[in-house]
């Protein structure tokens, strides 16, 4: 039932202080307890509404909106910052690859070609208490240095540096079991300067030829002079929307590293969580 | 909600003049059996108490993305919409979103372009694209489409003149922009696409997977 003023004020006249008091003491009332069931319309009040904002600082301050989740991962350039993945962790070994154009076929032994690493600093637990729209970007400055190496391939028996292959990163929502591989795949490679034993060769780049960062579409590919090894640096920056039902995710970037060193330096991750409700 | 006014609030007249105290208390009360269900932000009582900008919150949500992993050429001098994939084009129209002044449009677009060096031996400072975002609103005088923010000019390459080796940087990066529009003004949302052109038909711009994604948020 509505909320009732006790007493009329008669226009013209003076408002009695008292009066006045009762009545707004009335609708604190009415706003404490008085109202009912039947004062609210149907589908007024949902799950938004119910769900109270909190403040953590457990692992530093975060915030839970009433509407949401927000948090923030950030790491700036220092050294002590970096984040290391290797593709050593396979035992991967990139010679085996008798023709690296037909690298997605099986190579000629059992060896594991893809593996999933998580990426530290970029993943968190969120749990949905309601069904939500969230939002995850990141920033991600991923450094491939030049890694010189013997290469099986290399018949002229000189060393050559390791630039042949690419690192993969993707989404995860689920801690790297299954990735978000066909909207959020990232491509990296190997930063190196590299010219003169192949020169006059088609490219300087001796990985599957359609992963070239350098391909011309025509002939030749790639420009085997003197590329600055800077023109092969890649940035990781992703935008990923999704509504996702009430559970647990542990959602982050995970890398299929195919360089035998390979760091993230600046980290910057937002996640945003928004409860929706029939709206939406 | 209403607000308490003392009108001729000089010495010597009455605190009611006009009725203004006693019509406030019977505002108060009609307002409060008038519980608004459009409100979702509701907390008690009635449709001007609470408002969106006390909690801000997604009204409409329109996201398509393509998956399919391939590259698609991109070579006309013209803005071209960018409707390759498997779920359909970026213009999405027909969408019925009422806003008003100060509601905000939420935009984002990210793809992956493909390397394609075509031509820049001969052509290299005819290496630019152009990508952009339209929005497609109504203001009373029917569907009309808008820029939203700006522009954006990308190239191929890193030479700008025609002398020399010219090497190609724009493969398997990740594109992304962000729009945020507030409207100063009241319509109806009705539709967005994104567009794509380059400055020389000698240049190709391949693009792989997209998506993008728009929210109408309450001011």
């Amino acid at each position: 039932m509505p909320y009732t003023k006790q007493f009329a004020i008669s226009t013209g006249q003076p408002a009695i202080a008292a009066d006045l008091i009762e009545n707004f003491e009335d609708m604190r009332r009415y706003i404490n307890q008085q109202v009912v069931e039947a004062d609210l319309s149907s589908a007024t009040v949902g799950a938004p509404e119910i769900v109270r904002g909190e403040l953590t600082t457990f692992s530093g301050p975060e915030h839970q909106f009433t509407c949401g989740n927000g948090y923030g991962i950030f790491k700036n350039t220092k050294t002590r910052n970096y984040s290391g993945f290797s593709s050593t962790t396979k035992q991967e070994y990139a010679g085996e690859y008798a023709d690296q154009s037909a690298a997605g076929l099986a190579p000629p032994t059992q060896q594991i070609t893809s593996q999933i690493l998580t990426l530290s600093n970029t993943f968190k637990r969120v749990e949905l208490e309601h069904r939500a729209i969230v939002t995850y970007r990141a920033f991600l400055d991923v450094l491939l240095p030049q890694v010189v190496i013997p290469d099986a391939a290399d018949t002229t028996g000189a060393t050559i540096p390791e630039h042949r292959y690419t690192t993969f990163m993707y989404l995860s929502l689920d801690g790297g079991a299954t990735t978000l591989a066909n909207t959020t795949k990232g491509r990296f490679f190997d930063e190196s300067l590299f010219s003169s034993p192949w020169a006059g060769g088609p490219s300087s780049w001796a990985g599957p030829q359609a992963q070239d960062p350098m391909r011309d579409q025509s002939i030749p590919d790639g420009y085997a002079n003197n590329i600055p090894s800077e023109y092969y640096r890649r940035q990781y920056v992703i935008y990923k929307c999704i509504e996702l039902a009430p559970g647990s995710y542990d959602i982050g970037v995970v890398a299929d590293a195919h360089h035998s060193k390979g760091y993230v330096k600046t980290h910057n991750v937002t996640i945003e969580c928004e409860y929706v409700d029939d709206n939406i | 909600m209403s607000e308490l006014i003392y009108k001729n609030g000089v010495e010597g007249n009455p605190s009611n003049e006009n009725n203004s105290v006693d019509s406030f208390f019977n505002t108060l009360q009609s307002a409060s059996t008038a519980v608004d269900k459009t409100n979702t932000r509701t907390e008690w009582v009635s449709t001007d108490h609470i408002k969106w900008s006390d909690k801000p919150l997604t009204r409409a949500w329109v996201r398509r993305e393509n998956s399919n992993n391939v590259g698609t050429t991109y070579a006309p001098a013209a803005f071209t919409t960018v409707s390759h994939g498997n779920n359909g084009s970026t213009e999405i129209t027909g969408l019925s979103h009422a806003f008003g002044v100060g509601d905000t449009l939420r935009y984002h677009f990210n793809t992956i372009t493909l390397p394609n060096a075509k031509g820049i031996g001969a052509g290299a400072i005819d290496d630019y694209w152009w990508l952009k975002v339209e929005v497609q609103y109504d203001t009373g005088g029917g569907p009309v489409w808008n820029t939203l923010g700006y522009v954006t000019r990308n190239s191929f390459t890193q030479l700008r003149n025609a002398i020399g080796t010219p090497y190609p940087i724009n493969g398997h990066r990740r594109y992304g922009i962000s729009f945020c529009k507030v409207f100063p003004f009241s319509g109806t949302w009705t539709g967005i696409k994104v567009q794509t052109k380059s400055e020389s038909v000698g240049m190709d711009l391949i693009l792989q997977n997209w998506s993008q994604d728009a929210r109408l948020i309450g001011a």
